[in-house]
C-alpha cells in the first residue's frame, strides 16, 4: 500500500456518534444561523472539537454497537483542504501507543492487518469525541454554559490553563 | 364671596413623604408663600393642584404635562416605594380644603398602589398595580362641624369650578415659564376667550340675533300688509324685490365674511408657527447630517462587530489561527519524535536489507551523491565534478560516473520493493500539512486575548458613537417646538412658511374687501328702506310703520352695543394693565413702555409694547418681558366688574427677575387677587440664619403677607430617602 | 347682568338721542314695568322674554307684536 492509498482508506472512514448526544448537534452546531448558544458551522466542527476536549479531559467513552451509533460524514469531507486533518492525524499518530500499534511496523503489515489499525484509530476517534461530548452534554444539560461567543474558547482554554 | 384655600395636604406624593398629616399647608387670605430651593418639592407641589383641577401633572423629565392614569407609580413617592414590602399598598393622596362664606369644601383625589415584586423597580409601572380611587367631595356648613360627603357629579363640577371658575383657570393657576404662553404676544386668539366671558359679549351676539329677528319680521309684516292693499304701486313692489335681492347678497356676503375670518386665523396662526420653526430649520438640518453620518458609522462598526463575533468559533480550524491546536504541544513534539524515529529505524531496516541481497548489484548511494542530471552532465563532458578531473569516454573515471547513473535510477525503482508499505510520505505530509497550526500553537492565548482586546474595542467606539449620537439628538431636540418634528427639512419649511403668508394677506385683502361690501350693501339697503317708506300708499296703518322704525332702530343699536362694549373692554384692560405693569416695576430702575391693545382685521385682540414715542420696543429683558404678561393677566382679572373671587396659584413665575421685580410682584398681587399661594425659591438663602435672603426677611415684616412656608429637604439623602419637610414661619 | 344688557343698548347714542332717553330713564330702567318710554318697553320686552324666560323667536316676536296697537 502507497501512503496516498494509506491516506485514503483512514479518510474514507465515517466515524460514529451515539443518538444520545445527538440534541447537541442542534443546539451547538447549526449551519445556518444563530442559535442561543454559541455555535460552530458544520457539525464536524463540533465533533473535533468534542474529540479534543476528551482528550483534555481524559476522557474515552465506548460507543455501544447497534443502532444507538450514527454516522458522520466520512472524514475526507471536513474541510479537507484546510491543516484541519493534518492536525487531526497528527494528533492520532503521536498517540499510537495508546492506540496499539507501532508505525515502523505498519510498514510490513498485510492489507487485512492495516484495516484493524485503521479500525483502531476510529474507535479511538469516536471514544474520544463521546467523551468530549458527554462532557458538554452534562454541562449543558446542567445548565452550566453560558451563552457568551466566548462558550467553547473558553471551555477549551481552561482546561488547557488548568492542566499546569 | 370669593373662594379660599384653606389648606392642602399631600400623602406620599412625589417627594412629600408620609401621611396627609405630615405634610399639610394651612393658608389664609391675602399672600401666602412657600420658600423652597431647587429640588425642595416646588413643582411637585403644583403639580398637585394640577392633579386637583386637571388630572394631570408635569413630567419634570419632558416638561410637557402627562395624564395622571400614566405617572402614578412616578407620582408615588420615592422613598414610600423603597420601604414597601412586596404586596404592600402605599396611599398617595391630594387633598384640598377651601370655603366660601357659607360653607368649606374638602376635594380629595388619590390612588393606591402594590408592589408586585421584591425588586420592583422605581419607575417601572410593570412592577406594581395601580388602583385609582374615584373623586372625593364633601362640605360642611362653616357653622357645623362634620363633613358630608357629596354624591352628585353634578354638585362636585360646580364645587370644583367655585374653587376656581373653568375660564379663567389659566389665568390664575400658572407654573413657570408657562405664564408665557398664556399671553402670547404673537398669537392673535390668545386673549378673546378671557375677554368674551368676561364681557358676557355672548349675551349681546344673541341681542343683536333677536333684534334682527324681529326688525325682519316687523319688516315682513309691513310688506304683507301693503301688498295686500291694491292701491300699492308697480314701483312699491319693484323697489321691494330690489330690497330683497340685496339682503340676500348681504346674507351671502356676511357668509363669506365669516370663512375669511376663519382663513386668516388659520393662517395667521400657522405663520407664526413656521416662523418659530424656520429660524431652527436650518441648525436643525446640520444636526441632522452630523446624525446621518454617524448611524452610517456606527452601522459599519455594528457590522465588523458582529462578523468579528459570528466568526469566532471558526478561529479554531482556520490555518490562520488554528485555535483548536491549544495546550496540543505535547503532541506535537511527540509526533516529531516518533517521525524521527521511525525514519531511524527506517534507515536501518534499509541498510539490512540491501547488505542481505548479495547478488544485487545496487548499493546504497553516499548521501552528498551528485544527482542523476549532474551525472548526465559529467558523462557528457567527460568530467568529474567530485574530484575535479578529467574522466575521458571508457576510461575508469568515466565508466564508475556511467554506473552510478545507471544505479540511481535503478536504485530509485528497487526501493520500492524495500517495505510492503512505504509511509515515509504519508507521515512527511502530515508534518507538512499541519504546520499552519503548529507553528502557531505558542501565539494561541495571544491570539485569543487579541481577539478578545479587538472586540472590546470595537465595543467601546459602539458606545462612542452611540453617546454621540444621543448628545446630538438632544441638542437638536431643543430646537423642536412641539411635535414639529415631521417637517424633515428646511426648503419645505420655508414653502409652507411663504404659502401660508400668502394666504394670510388674501385672506386680510379678502376680509377688507368684504367687510366694504357688507357696508356698501348695508348703506344701500337703507336707502331703499327710506324710498320705500316714502312709497308707502296713504292708509297703511301707522302701527306698523311704527312697529317697524324702532325694531330696525333698536337692532342697530344692538349691533353698535356690542361693538361698543367689546371695545371699551379692551381699553379697560389697556388702562389697568399700564396700571398693574407701572406697579409691578415700581421697584425697577428702568422706566418700562406702554401696553398697546389694539383690534385686528379678524376681530381679536394684537398686543404691542411701545415705548414714548409709539415705537414699538424689542429685546426687553426677560424681566420686563415677564412682567409684561403678568400685567396683562392681571388685568384680565382686576377688570371683573364684581371683583375677581379666586385664588392665585404660581409656580415660580418670577425665576428671571430681580429682587426689585420680586417686590413689585407681590404688593400688586395682593391687591388684585383675593388670595395668592406662590411657590417660589429666590428667598431662598442656604447660608442665612432663618434661610431667607433680605427680600425674603422683608416680606417676613410685612403686613401683606400672611403666611410663609419653608420646605427644606434633608442634607445628604439618597435619591429614594428624599423626603421634604416644612415649615411654617409666619 | 341682564340687566347691564338694557343699559347698555339705552345708552348708545343714536338711540337715545331719537326717542330722548335721558340718563335718569337709564338708571331707571328694568326688565320689569313702569316704563318711561315705548323703546324702553320694547328692548325690555325682547330681551325679558328671549334671555330670561328663554321663549323662541316666534314668541317672542308674538308678545313684541302686541306692544304697538
Amino acid at each position: 500500500m502507497t501512503s496516498n492509498e494509506f491516506r485514503e482508506v483512514i479518510l474514507k472512514k465515517t466515524p460514529k456518534y451515539s443518538v444520545s448526544v445527538e440534541y447537541l448537534f442542534e443546539k451547538l452546531a447549526n449551519k445556518q444561523g444563530k442559535g442561543e448558544f454559541s455555535q460552530f458551522g458544520p457539525l464536524y466542527e463540533l465533533y473535533i472539537y468534542a474529540f479534543y476536549l476528551g482528550l483534555k479531559i481524559r476522557s474515552r467513552i465506548e460507543l455501544a454497537s447497534g443502532s444507538n451509533a450514527k454516522k458522520f460524514v466520512e472524514i475526507a469531507g471536513w474541510k479537507s483542504s484546510s491543516p484541519l486533518i493534518d492536525f487531526l492525524l497528527l494528533t492520532i499518530f503521536s498517540r499510537s501507543d495508546e492506540i496499539g500499534f507501532d508505525w515502523n511496523e505498519l510498514e510490513d503489515m498485510e492489507e487485512k492487518e492495516l484495516a484493524e489499525v485503521v479500525r483502531k484509530v476510529v474507535v479511538f476517534i469516536e471514544e474520544y469525541a463521546y467523551g468530549g461530548l458527554d462532557y458538554l452534554k452534562n454541562k449543558f444539560d446542567s445548565g452550566q454554559l453560558d451563552n457568551s461567543q466566548y462558550l467553547f474558547v473558553d471551555l477549551l482554554s481552561d482546561l488547557v490553563l488548568n492542566k499546569d | 364671596m370669593a373662594s379660599i384655600i384653606n389648606q392642602i395636604s399631600f400623602q406620599n406624593f412625589f417627594n412629600y413623604f408620609g401621611s396627609l398629616e405630615d405634610n399639610t399647608y394651612e393658608f389664609s387670605e391675602g399672600v401666602n408663600i412657600v420658600v423652597a430651593d431647587n429640588g425642595g418639592g416646588k413643582s411637585k407641589f403644583f403639580n398637585g393642584f394640577l392633579w386637583i383641577f386637571y388630572d394631570e401633572i408635569l413630567d419634570s423629565d419632558t416638561k410637557t404635562r402627562k395624564n395622571i392614569k400614566n405617572q402614578a407609580v412616578k407620582v408615588c413617592s420615592d422613598k414610600a416605594k423603597n420601604e414597601a414590602a412586596v404586596n404592600d399598598l402605599i396611599e398617595c393622596n391630594v387633598v384640598l380644603e377651601f370655603s366660601d362664606n357659607r360653607f368649606r369644601y374638602r376635594i380629595c383625589k388619590g390612588f393606591r398602589i402594590r408592589k408586585s415584586k421584591s425588586d420592583s423597580s422605581l419607575t417601572e409601572s410593570s412592577d406594581w398595580q395601580v388602583f385609582f380611587k374615584d373623586l372625593e367631595i364633601s362640605k360642611r356648613d362653616l357653622q357645623l362641624l362634620e363633613f358630608h360627603e357629596v354624591y352628585d357629579d353634578e354638585e362636585h363640577k360646580r364645587i370644583l369650578n367655585k374653587l376656581i371658575q373653568p375660564n379663567l383657570r389659566e389665568y390664575s393657576l400658572f407654573q413657570g415659564e408657562e405664564v408665557d404662553k398664556l399671553i402670547d404676544f404673537n398669537q392673535a386668539d390668545s386673549l378673546n376667550r378671557a375677554v368674551k366671558s368676561l364681557t358676557n359679549i355672548n349675551k349681546y351676539d344673541e341681542l343683536e340675533k333677536i333684534t334682527k329677528y324681529v326688525a325682519d319680521r316687523a319688516e315682513k309684516d309691513m310688506n304683507d300688509r301693503v301688498a295686500s292693499n291694491d292701491a300699492a304701486s308697480q314701483n312699491y313692489r319693484e323697489k321691494l324685490d330690489e330690497k330683497e335681492t340685496k339682503r340676500n347678497s348681504l346674507e351671502s356676503e356676511i357668509e363669506k365674511l365669516e370663512s375669511y375670518e376663519h382663513s386668516y386665523t388659520e393662517n395667521k396662526g400657522e405663520v407664526d408657527k413656521l416662523e418659530g420653526l424656520n429660524e431652527n430649520a436650518e441648525a436643525r438640518k446640520e444636526f441632522d447630517d452630523k446624525i446621518k453620518d454617524q448611524n452610517g458609522k456606527l452601522k459599519a462598526l455594528k457590522e465588523e462587530y458582529d462578523r468579528l463575533v459570528e466568526k469566532l468559533n471558526e478561529r479554531f480550524f482556520d490555518g490562520g489561527f488554528g485555535w483548536i491546536a491549544m495546550g496540543c504541544e505535547k503532541g506535537v513534539s511527540s509526533f516529531k519524535e516518533k517521525l524521527n524515529k521511525y525514519r531511524e529505524v527506517r534507515t536501518i531496516k534499509k541498510v539490512s536489507i540491501l547488505s542481505d541481497d548479495s547478488n544485487n548489484q545496487i548499493n546504497l548511494l553516499p548521501p552528498d551523491s551528485p544527482d542523476s542530471v549532474t551525472l548526465q552532465t559529467m558523462v557528457e563532458r567527460e568530467h568529474c565534478y567530485v574530484c575535479n578531473r578529467e574522466a575521458k569516454e571508457d576510461t575508469e573515471p568515466w565508466k564508475h560516473i556511467v554506473s552510478l547513473l545507471n544505479r540511481k535510477e535503478l536504485g530509485q525503482n528497487k526501493s520500492v520493493q524495500m517495505f510492503k508499505n512505504d509511509l515515509n510520505d504519508f507521515f512527511g505530509d502530515i508534518q507538512l500539512g499541519a504546520q499552519s497550526y503548529v507553528g502557531r500553537i505558542g501565539g494561541i492565548q495571544q491570539s485569543i486575548l487579541r481577539t478578545r482586546e479587538k472586540e472590546q474595542e470595537l465595543l467601546e467606539r459602539i458606545t462612542r458613537i452611540k453617546d454621540k449620537v444621543k448628545n446630538l439628538k438632544d441638542e437638536r431636540s431643543y430646537l423642536i417646538i412641539g411635535d414639529e418634528d415631521d417637517m424633515a427639512d428646511a426648503r419645505q419649511i420655508m414653502g409652507q412658511y411663504k404659502g401660508a403668508l400668502t394666504r394670510l394677506q388674501k385672506a386680510e385683502d379678502d376680509i377688507v374687501k368684504a367687510k366694504n361690501r357688507i357696508a356698501s350693501l348695508n348703506e344701500s339697503i337703507r336707502k331703499d328702506e327710506n324710498e320705500l317708506g316714502r312709497m308707502r300708499p296713504e292708509d297703511t296703518p301707522k302701527e306698523y310703520e311704527l312697529h317697524l322704525d324702532i325694531a330696525s332702530d333698536l337692532r342697530d343699536a344692538a349691533q353698535r352695543t356690542r361693538i361698543r362694549v367689546f371695545d371699551g373692554m379692551i381699553l379697560k384692560l389697556e388702562k389697568e394693565a399700564n396700571q398693574h405693569f407701572q406697579n409691578l416695576i415700581k421697584y425697577n430702575e428702568l422706566a418700562g413702555g406702554i401696553l398697546r391693545f389694539k383690534k385686528n382685521p379678524r376681530g381679536t385682540i394684537d398686543f404691542k409694547y411701545l415705548d414714548e414715542e409709539g415705537n414699538e420696543v424689542t429685546g426687553a429683558s426677560e424681566g420686563f418681558q415677564r412682567m409684561k404678561v403678568l400685567a396683562v393677566l392681571m388685568a384680565v382679572i382686576s377688570v371683573n366688574p364684581y371683583g375677581y373671587l379666586y385664588p392665585l396659584l404660581a409656580d415660580a413665575p418670577l425665576s428671571a427677575f430681580g429682587q426689585g421685580f420680586i417686590k413689585g410682584f407681590f404688593e400688586e398681587t395682593d391687591k388684585v387677587f383675593p388670595q395668592s399661594i406662590i411657590l417660589i425659591k429666590d428667598l431662598y438663602d442656604r447660608d442665612s440664619e432663618n434661610k431667607l435672603n433680605k427680600l425674603g426677611g422683608e416680606l417676613l415684616k410685612d403686613a401683606s403677607v400672611s403666611t410663609i412656608y419653608l420646605n427644606q429637604i434633608p442634607k445628604d439623602l439618597k435619591q429614594i430617602e428624599v423626603y421634604t419637610e416644612h415649615k411654617k414661619i409666619k | 347682568m341682564i340687566n347691564n344688557l338694557l343699559e347698555e343698548v339705552l345708552r348708545d347714542k343714536v338711540l337715545s338721542s331719537k326717542y330722548n332717553i335721558t340718563e335718569e330713564m337709564i338708571n331707571k330702567a328694568k326688565l320689569a314695568p313702569p316704563y318711561e318710554n315705548k323703546v324702553i318697553e320694547y328692548l325690555a320686552m325682547i330681551i325679558k322674554s328671549k334671555m330670561v324666560d328663554m321663549h323662541g323667536d316666534i314668541t317672542v316676536y308674538n308678545q313684541i307684536k302686541n306692544l304697538i296697537k
